[in-house]
């Protein structure tokens, strides 16, 4: 291929580890630097709409492309994204596209029969079933008739819930459950949203932080910050025995005792993962840590609303990567 | 978007706190950043644009028109905005619109304006707010504030003064003695100096005996109540309370709480 050059130039690339995992989007790593896509597209992984993304009829198009004659071309500016002889361009920007497996944060939006709406910032609502959830008295009860009717008493509409994504119906939207113990009503803290985007998935989106903080970090960029409580699910409880666990408590609209320091841990948080957002750097683990320990030159949580302190807060933890 | 009861009473509890804890971590008094430029618009006398960091973006354009004044009560401010997505009859709209045209009719002069005799300026102000989180009337005033700060009004010749001083005592029909202005933009005069700067209105946000300024759209929403500050010059020129959420909690039955949280304010 006349574009061996570029292909190299892209493998390399891809081979570093660090700087793949400084590009927010990163290529599927499925992708080998194929000279016959990354020749064509001009040797970029980001394209424009309207941006050709290759000239040759063979290969397969998928989302965010359009085609013209043989030729395909991005209707969205993202990354391209190949899977086999199918194209797609995944965009930087846009709704959250659910994925089944997914950690998701919800608000309730709507209370229908045997169902409930639950916002995810997605196209769609997406739909948690009532035989989705887990019902006070047990993992095995069945759901009976009086359920239904009190709906509204496990939860209305303005809750929040984390869930995961169990199936994807045909039109794109999601079907939810919480059928274990670390899903449910989210309570004791404080909700937040950034960029879908932004989320670098991992295994664990509930996470333990340091300063007595738990930040359920849903895929869908809806965050929720609470004060680090045992869940039910840690207590020790064995699995056969979580039925019994399982009371009205799950369902509770009361906070806890939450202290003042708390509060601002919190809040410092809350600000942290602003900074990130700011700087458009993706957001796990890793880097929630680093940029709260970053956050702590600033005494007052107050002075890291300043876009100065927040482009400072995301260079520190981008240079603690390195 | 309603909040879940738990977001609620975490808030309130949180702003209701001494000192208040508010989720932002911002002080009490202290305003988030926000990104403004005056004299975007070139057709207009004067134009500002506020962005927030929030996502809220507010542009307003002033144009000054001379207007005959033999009537004492034209009113020479009228004050118009749009609001992305909000009808334009709301009450938010006449919220918004008479509570800057009170603040400005109450401290500007009408000397200000006045060109010669018969004729004056009056000040169309025309606001578009493109977006809001938090309630856009702080957005709104500070935008208006900085575009009043950038008009420029053309300058008068002097001799057209005279000329009108004689002949308006035989006939006043006459469209003779018509002000006559420079026509280089660059001789135009500022409306305001430092004899007169224009009045801000600022919203702030009661929750327990706490007031906070720069309210986002969260902590309206679980204040007990909010009040509106025309301040002008250094000095608190107005007062309001108002509701920020449909609720029946009697806020302001502690007059006291609210006088000594504003000295607070002033200060």
């Amino acid at each position: 291929m006349a574009d061996g050059d570029r292909s190299d130039e892209v493998d390399a690339e891809d081979d570093d580890d660090d700087s793949e995992d400084e590009r927010l989007f990163s290529l599927d790593p499925e992708a080998d630097g194929d000279a016959r896509i990354t020749g064509v597209v001009k040797g970029k992984h980001i394209v424009t709409p309207g941006e050709l993304v290759t000239s040759d009829a063979t290969w397969m198009r998928g989302h965010g492309t359009y085609s013209v004659g043989n030729s395909t071309y991005s209707s969205v500016a993202g990354t391209i994204t190949r899977v086999n002889k199918l194209l797609s361009v995944t965009p930087l920007r846009g709704r959250y596209v659910p994925e089944v497996g997914d950690h998701v944060v919800g608000r309730i939006i709507d209370v229908g029969t045997r169902s409930w709406h639950v916002d995810i910032g997605a196209k769609q609502a997406a739909v948690l079933m009532l035989g989705s959830v887990n019902l006070p008295g047990g993992v095995q009860r069945r759901k009976s008739e009086s359920d239904e009717l009190q709906m509204r008493v496990f939860l209305k509409e303005g809750d929040l819930l984390n869930a995961e994504v169990q199936a994807i119906f045909t039109d794109g939207a999601a079907s939810l459950h919480t059928r274990s113990l670390s899903y449910g009503k989210l309570r004791n803290g404080y909700f937040l949203n950034i960029p879908s985007s932004l989320i670098i998935r991992s295994k664990i989106h509930t996470l333990e932080l340091p300063g007595g903080v738990d930040l359920v970090l849903g895929v869908n960029g809806y965050l929720w910050l609470r004060k680090h409580t045992q869940q039910l699910g840690e207590q020790g409880v064995s699995i056969t025995r979580l039925a019994e666990e399982a009371g009205w408590e799950i369902y509770s609209d009361e906070n806890e005792y939450i202290s003042p320091s708390i509060r601002e841990t919190i809040a410092r948080y809350a600000n942290a993962i602003k900074a990130l957002e700011f700087g458009e750097v993706g957001v796990n683990e890793p880097r929630v840590v680093a940029a709260y320990e970053a956050s702590l030159e600033f005494k007052n949580v107050g002075e890291m609303v300043e876009n100065d302190a927040k482009r400072r807060i995301a260079r520190q933890v981008l240079a603690a990567r390195s | 978007m309603p909040l879940s009861l738990s977001e609620e009473s975490y808030l309130a509890s949180s702003l209701s706190l001494r000192p208040p804890c508010r989720p932002d971590g911002r002080d009490q008094h202290q305003f988030r950043p926000l990104d403004a430029s005056a004299g975007i618009l070139p057709a207009t006398n004067g134009s500002a644009r506020i962005r927030l960091c929030d996502g809220g973006e507010c542009i307003v354009g002033i144009k000054a028109e001379v207007v005959e004044s033999r009537k004492e009560d034209v009113a020479l401010v009228e004050v118009q905005c749009d609001i992305a997505g909000v009808q334009s009859n709301s009450p938010l709209h006449t919220f918004l619109c008479t509570t800057l045209e009170t603040a400005l009719r109450n401290t500007l002069p009408a000397s200000r304006l006045s060109i010669i005799h018969r004729y004056t300026y009056k000040l169309f102000i025309d606001g578009i707010i493109l977006d809001h989180v938090s309630h856009p009337l702080t957005l709104f005033s500070m935008t208006v504030y900085l575009a009043l700060l950038d008009t420029r009004l053309p300058k008068l010749i002097p001799s057209a003064d005279v000329a009108s001083t004689t002949t308006s005592t035989s006939s006043s029909d006459q469209p003779i003695g018509l002000p006559q202005f420079e026509s280089d933009w660059q001789e135009s005069v500022p409306l305001c100096d430092k004899a007169w700067s224009p009045p801000l209105v600022q919203l702030a946000v009661l929750a327990g005996k706490n007031v906070f300024v720069d309210p986002t759209g969260e902590e309206a929403g679980v204040g007990d109540g909010a009040i509106v500050v025309s301040w002008h010059q250094g000095k608190v020129v107005g007062l309001r309370t108002v509701n920020t959420r449909d609720s029946s909690k009697q806020v302001f039955s502690a007059s006291r709480d609210v006088t000594e949280a504003l000295t607070r304010v002033v200060s």
